[in-house]
């Protein structure tokens, strides 16, 4: 099937979102799930990824700024996040996760404090490209 | 090949029928789970928490232990525990009489109140005991996993949960169904209760599975033997 200049497009995203490191393999198997009856699965459990992350972020930063931290209920916040995060291949999300519970082991709230700035810089730049990736993906769907 | 065909005709059927009761704390793993599970045909059921879980099973109040019966055909498992021993009481629990029917319970194991394998703990020792209970993880400790088997789980899977890991869990699963004796697997089986009374009697039968699932969890439990190469 020959491909549109957009579809061509979509599949060099998607493409270079896997060889950069921002998707792993987890992502595939939510593209293997989708299918005529459900098509916007990925789509969709992407958008529940960011309303449901969105309420640990705020969680996490409220818990940042007591004194004196408390480390387990910061490992626990981050431990939910770095679920969701591997439920949906977000692969750079995932390891900054991992980064701030070392943090969190080793009771450094400046390693806390730093590496959290971290995952939420990952956090949204992988944001932006998938809603990119989506609509580009939609267009060219569109455009055939 | 008729042999095929009656198996995988067979295998359809109970796919059909197939509950399975989903718990899990996060709300992108329930939509996972839930879609893994639909797209492999099982009807689910998901809930939150382990007392939802216990609520949905009837279990909260602890009303029912080992020691309610239930002769209600409609209960895949609870009228299993009439072929056990304690059982004495006639009266079934609202959800026996209401025909509610769970064939695979799968459980996180993390999860705020109740663990999972405080879960395990209480099903096991319910009317509900020969109900595969299935513990999901996304941290590979092995003193866990053993635990977890230890303490009655049929299996113990890795998270995230793929297709392929309900693809190894189906074939225990309906052994564990079918474990009645030949003439009755093989005749026609088309209605509902016919499979339910295979389920009855045969879920009992189960737990002599134990010491494979150990064996296959453990395999399973390697995260280099589950991590296959990027597609394309």
């Amino acid at each position: 099937m020959e491909r549109n200049p957009l579809q061509r497009q979509v599949a060099y995203m998607r493409r270079s979102l896997f060889d950069q490191g921002y998707l792993d393999e987890q992502f595939v198997q939510l593209e293997d799930l989708q299918d005529d009856a459900n098509p916007n699965f990925v789509e969709e459990i992407v958008t529940l990824f960011y309303t449901d992350s969105a309420r640990l972020i705020h969680n996490i930063e409220q818990a940042l700024e007591s004194r004196p931290l408390d480390f387990i209920r910061l490992d626990d916040y981050m431990h939910q996040f770095k679920g969701s995060s591997s439920s949906i291949g977000a692969k750079k999300v995932k390891n900054e996760c991992t980064q701030f519970r070392e943090h969190c082991s080793a009771r450094s709230a400046e390693g806390c404090v730093r590496t959290f700035q971290q995952v939420k810089q990952e956090h949204t730049i992988l944001r932006r490209k998938l809603e990119t990736y989506f609509q580009l993906a939609r267009q060219a769907g569109l455009a055939n | 090949m008729k042999q095929d065909n009656e198996s995988t005709q067979q295998q359809k059927q109970l796919e059909q029928h197939f509950h399975v009761l989903a718990v899990d704390d996060s709300l992108i793993d329930r939509k996972l789970l839930e879609k893994l599970l639909t797209v492999s045909s099982y009807h689910v059921t998901c809930v939150e928490s382990g007392d939802k879980a216990l609520e949905y099973l009837g279990l909260l109040d602890g009303r029912d232990n080992d020691t309610t019966s239930s002769s209600s055909s409609s209960s895949s498992s609870s009228s299993s525990s009439s072929s056990s021993s304690s059982s004495s009481s006639a009266k079934p629990s609202q959800q026996e009489m209401q025909g509610l029917k769970v064939n695979l319970i799968m459980t996180d194991y993390c999860m705020p109140g109740m663990s999972g394998y405080d879960l395990l703990k209480r099903v096991k020792g319910s009317s509900w005991k020969d109900v595969p209970v299935v513990v999901m993880s996304s941290e590979n400790v092995p003193s866990r996993i053993n635990m977890c088997l230890e303490g009655g789980a049929e299996d113990f899977l890795l998270k995230p949960v793929q297709l392929s890991d309900l693809e190894k869990l189906q074939p225990h699963l309906l052994k564990s169904l079918s474990q009645y004796p030949c003439e009755n697997i093989n005749s026609s089986n088309e209605d509902d209760e016919n499979i339910n009374k295979n389920n009855s009697t045969s879920c009992s039968s189960s737990k002599s599975n134990n010491g494979v699932c150990k064996r296959k969890a453990l395999v399973s439990a390697d995260p280099l033997e589950r991590r296959s190469k990027l597609k394309d």
